[in-house]
């Protein structure tokens, strides 16, 4: 392998695709809108916190088991909050309805600062919970137990952990959902941008028979690691861009939009198995999806007829979208653990499933591993295909032909 | 003379179908070799295993003694099917393409834009390849294959949809790059564009060479002492000559003497006989008529 070929392939792929108008827009013009929503939901929520306060005191009383002492003791919570004392009783009262949801703040909430809360129903409620909190926690701020620092410091839920409760089971779901799910379309969404791409530039180079000139300078294993190091770096540096966009949103909108404040704090200090499911997933997936891509794209004389054969893998890769309700409700069951466990949906399943759940680490190891053992046959799969595919013209290859080529692709 | 391209019994196969089949042939330094044949008579796979492109199923090919993979930056390729990026900018993608082949950027940069310059392109440097008529984008592919000065050159079917124009361009910067010393090996299936340019020639049909030399020799080997010959005042042709077949083709007779008869022969007689015989020429078969011969010699045409 020749890396200097490799490098100026990579070179010319990140700079010609890194001005493209849609490229931009993705890129810097998505964050810009999200700050701009933002500013208008600003605009909108500010001047209407009372009245919010006074309509929203309807969805019931919200119980609080303070195992921290960090809430003054002794003394009457403000509504909706009531404080408990027996934890086990206060939540069958919850599954009973009398309690809309009851918040548990844990003993170690001083170093780890998460709390757990307890509803029978999901996101909406959470919702709820989350604004109620933030009085709560202004509340506390203005206890005498603790100087205005120290509760400041102290009185930031960054991780809210949601357990949705029945009669007959618990089911663990998360504030991290908001981390997890933003973090899985960021990556989803940035994967595929490239790996896009990727195909894009592979059949470009096929309609217009650039393909034999590049390929009597340089070998196809050169030219598509070019490719896809090339067009890593413009996912990368998307992502770059998004997460900074999200982490400057984090810390200039909690002042004043209260529904985003702990969300986008929760944002800011991910849950340690979301960033290393993050670090593997993002390289791994895009290999899967980007070879796979490059592969199937180079079977195609023209970029339609290359979206047609990779259309299967995309649709493929997007189906845990389509049983979010597994993911949400029953996010240890079968269905979900063998989309996790199946490389072409893990990467966008692993991430449902963190943003709903801590999961043990042996099955986000599953998860991983098998995305691993993904990529390698992606790399396998992919190489053949565009070693072959990219000089392939006028015919479309049958699925027979295609296996020939991946038998002996010499 | 040093030989710079050796193909060894070469075979290439695409499943159960042989493109190429046991050809051997070598080009020298600074000669001009052409590799005629109709269209699917394996010039182009041939030339893809050259390019490393495709590797050979069985047999050898060495350029400068090397395996093609290990001498691409001295090739210059100019394919059969070719085209450039179309929403590219023509400098910065030659300069990419110069590049690839080793140059430094800024001398691929200078040496793109010197061929842009001899092509009449240089106002178009900044200008999408859609931008470009069929024209000039067929130049702009040839600077691709020149720029970095190759001491190979492989043009696979360089005439095939140009305009007269554009035909002697190639035919020119042929003729330059053999007297710089260059060594080129072009493939058509337009023959009468090669013969003013190779030195050598190998005819391939079905994958197999069925004639090999330099044209002087192919033309010899496949000559059939073909005459032709004006008598003056339109004299009839005199009676008896050895021949097997005589028709006019304006003021010109043209003979095809009896199998043994030579065309000194034929003079002779048609002088014994009194003809007043203004002009006389031995007539030499082209190209296409070689290649027709050489397949119809090795039982190749039949089936066609």
């Amino acid at each position: 392998m020749n890396w200097q070929k490799v490098f100026r392939v990579a070179v010319y792929e990140f700079r010609t695709n890194v001005v493209r108008g849609g490229y931009l827009f993705a890129t810097f013009g998505i964050p810009l809108l999200g700050l701009l929503v933002v500013m208008v939901l600003h605009a909108l929520t500010s001047p209407s916190i009372t009245k919010v306060e006074t309509t929203k005191v309807s969805i019931g009383r919200i119980a609080v088991y303070d195992r921290s002492g960090i809430l003054p003791r002794g003394a009457p919570l403000p509504r909706p909050f009531v404080a408990v004392s027996d934890f086990e009783k206060a939540k069958e009262e919850t599954v009973k309805g009398k309690f809309r949801a009851l918040v548990l703040t844990p003993e170690d909430y001083t170093k780890r600062r998460e709390v757990t809360v307890y509803a029978t129903k999901g996101i909406a409620d959470l919702d709820s919970v989350v604004e109620r909190l933030g009085y709560l926690l202004l509340y506390a701020r203005l206890s005498p137990h603790y100087s205005a620092a120290e509760a400041q410091r102290l009185l930031q839920p960054l991780r809210m952990n949601l357990v949705l409760i029945t009669k007959e089971s618990e089911v663990s779901s998360g504030g991290r959902m908001f981390t997890g799910y933003v973090l899985s379309m960021i990556f989803f969404t940035a994967i595929f941008i490239s790996a896009g791409y990727l195909l894009q530039s592979v059949a470009a180079e096929k309609e217009s028979h650039l393909i034999e000139i590049l390929l009597s300078s340089l070998n196809s294993m050169e030219l598509l690691w070019g490719k896809v190091i090339g067009l890593a770096g413009l996912g990368l540096l998307q992502v770059v861009v998004w997460l900074a966009s999200v982490w400057y949103l984090g810390k200039h909108v909690s002042i004043g939009v209260q529904d985003f404040e702990i969300p986008l704090k929760q944002l800011m200090h991910p849950d340690l198995q979301i960033i290393i499911a993050a670090l593997v997933i993002m390289p791994l997936g895009y290999i899967t999806y980007g070879l796979l891509l490059a592969g199937f794209g180079a079977l195609g004389d023209n970029f339609r007829e290359s979206q047609q054969f990779s259309a299967v893998v995309s649709f493929i890769a997007i189906t845990p979208f389509m049983f979010n309700y597994f993911f949400f409700m029953h996010p240890d069951s079968w269905v979900v653990r063998a989309f996790c466990y199946f490389p072409l949906t893990a990467p966008v399943a692993v991430f449902l499933r963190l943003s709903v759940e801590s999961v043990p680490w042996w099955d986000l190891g599953i998860s991983l591993v098998a995305l691993a053992l993904g990529a390698a046959i992606s790399l396998w799969i992919g190489v053949r295909l565009f070693r072959v595919g990219v000089l392939l013209s006028g015919k479309r290859p049958s699925v027979k032909e295609i296996w020939k080529i991946l038998k002996n692709p010499a | 003379m040093e030989t710079i391209i050796k193909v060894s019994k070469l075979v290439k196969r695409y499943g159960d179908f042989t493109a190429v089949d046991r050809i051997s042939f070598s080009v020298a330094k600074g000669e001009v070799f052409a590799l005629l044949g109709p269209n699917g008579a394996g010039k182009t796979s041939t030339i893809r295993v050259l390019m490393g492109i495709l590797l050979p199923d069985e047999g050898e090919v060495r350029l400068f003694g090397k395996e093609p993979h290990e001498v691409r930056n001295l090739v210059g390729y100019l394919p059969e099917a070719r085209g450039l990026y179309r929403g590219a900018r023509l400098l910065p993608l030659l300069t990419y393409l110069g590049t690839l082949k080793g140059m430094p950027e800024a001398k691929a940069r200078a040496s793109a834009l010197a061929w842009l310059k001899r092509f009449g392109l240089e106002k178009w440097a900044k200008r999408k390849v859609r931008e470009l008529s069929h024209g000039m984008q067929q130049k702009a592919q040839l600077a691709v294959a020149l720029m970095h000065d190759p001491a190979i050159l492989v043009l696979d079917e360089p005439f095939q949809g140009l305009d007269p124009v554009n035909v002697q361009i190639v035919k020119d910067l042929v003729r330059e790059a053999r007297e710089s010393g260059k060594t080129v090996l072009l493939s058509s299936h337009q023959l009468v564009h090669v013969e003013a340019l190779a030195n050598s020639i190998a005819l391939i049909n079905r994958g197999k060479i069925v004639a090999y030399g330099t044209l002087e020799e192919l033309k010899r080997r496949y000559s059939r002492g073909d005459v032709a010959l004006k008598l003056e005042n339109d004299v009839p042709l005199p009676e008896g000559l050895p021949i097997t077949k005589a028709w006019r083709e304006g003021e010109n007779w043209h003979l095809l003497p009896k199998s043994g008869t030579s065309p000194k022969e034929i003079l002779r007689l048609l002088v014994e006989a009194g003809a007043p015989v203004e002009r006389y020429e031995v007539v030499y078969p082209s190209l296409e008529e070689i290649f027709l011969r050489a397949v119809e010699e090795s039982g190749e045409s039949q089936g066609r």
